[in-house]
């Protein structure tokens, strides 16, 4: 065997080392950006459901339908981008990145 | 005549996406007029306690200086949340360990039993998960009110912002707040209950396909391919959802460690 088939060989053999290596690192990055993914769904459905939970009990209280729904809904809706933005920036943090500028740090 | 009627009956049977979520009464149970009986999602929370406290109890009685594979597992197990917890809460948060590795195990456990083919998935019903997130919630409260006292509500009116301005951020930060339970329970259930719907309609196509004759039968092994695919995504979501609910748990307990963040 000459010392270029040798050579190739190696090579062949580390790219493949390479390759099955890097796979389960791979998975990993990926499984923690889908249970991100799922958290961030969740953060700000959440939001505005819980509002106009509260409205609705407000309103069944006081007999104001249905304004209190509609005014907590939109404070639901704007706690649920607060959610979302406190999970991004703390994910962010946690990533060891900088924080997005005009984003106030938690 | 005859074939037609069992194949009737198995599409029916097989392809029931949500039969599977039916509670069946074991044992029945009335205590004051509520009725508490012993279900099957009773028998397989017990399950999942009974294997957890067993598995890890067999792996950790040695606690040999070269471990054995059982206790190396366990070994990862611990040192995963362990690690988790400091990261979220830093070393004074160790306190809420055995909370958050308790939470962790016996949801990993439930959704990993649901795996099994004709096995109960405790976690696709969401008044288990919502007393799950509800006993964090009373923590949080509980311990936040008792270490900090009126300070803890200090989450609800956050420093640096004009007065005025409390009349809208306060309502928003006790909804924040009020969809913590809500947010943690709903991602949990609705991903263990449509992956398992997913899982099921998918095997029905193959029953399905198989069954229609004509050479919609060829598409049947592309169906199969999907289950085998979608049953390597449960696994995977099985982990991860019993992994976010214990992250979430140690958020969520911080604030109670250290409010004004």
């Amino acid at each position: 065997m000459s010392n270029d088939d040798l050579k190739k060989q190696i090579d062949e053999a580390r790219a493949a080392y390479a390759k099955t290596y890097e796979r389960p690192l791979n998975q990993e990055g990926q499984a923690k950006g889908m249970a991100l993914g799922f958290r961030m769904a969740t953060e700000f459905a959440v939001g505005p459901l819980v509002g106009a939970a509260i409205g609705w009990g407000l309103d069944l209280v006081f007999h104001t339908k249905p304004w209190m729904l509609i005014i907590w809904m939109m404070f639901g809706f704007a706690a649920g981008v607060m959610n979302v933005v406190r999970a991004a920036t703390a994910s962010q943090n946690a990533a060891g990145s900088e924080p997005v500028e005009g984003v106030e740090e938690e | 005549m005859m074939l037609e009627s069992i194949n009737s009956m198995i599409n029916q049977v097989a392809t029931d996406p949500i039969h599977q979520f039916v509670l069946n009464k074991i044992a029945d149970f009335q205590i004051g007029g509520f009725d508490v009986s012993f279900t099957n999602s009773s028998a397989f929370m017990l399950l999942a306690v009974v294997l957890a406290v067993v598995l890890l109890g067999v792996a950790s009685s040695k606690s040999a200086t070269i471990p054995s594979r059982g206790q190396s597992i366990a070994e990862i197990a611990y040192g995963f949340v362990a690690g988790m917890v400091r990261d979220m809460m830093g070393e004074d948060g160790m306190k809420f360990f055995p909370l958050v590795f308790s939470l962790f195990i016996f949801i990993f456990f439930a959704n990993m039993l649901g795996m099994f083919p004709y096995f109960f998935t405790t976690t696709s019903h969401i008044i288990v998960n919502m007393a799950l997130a509800l006993l964090v919630m009373a923590v949080v409260i509980g311990y936040g009110i008792w270490k900090n006292g009126f300070k803890f509500f200090k989450i609800f009116v956050p420093s640096g912002v004009p007065p005025v301005l409390y009349l809208l951020v306060t309502p928003i930060e006790i909804i924040s707040f009020a969809s913590r339970p809500l947010s943690l329970s709903v991602r949990l259930f609705a991903n263990m209950l449509a992956g398992h719907i997913m899982l099921k309609v998918f095997a029905g196509f193959v029953i399905m396909l198989a069954s229609a004759g004509g050479a919609l039968i060829l598409l049947a092994p592309v169906a199969l391919a999907g289950t085998v695919a979608v049953v390597a995504l449960e696994f995977l979501v099985a982990f991860l959802q019993a992994y976010v609910f214990a992250i979430l748990t140690c958020v969520y307990l911080n604030d109670a460690l250290h409010p004004g963040h």
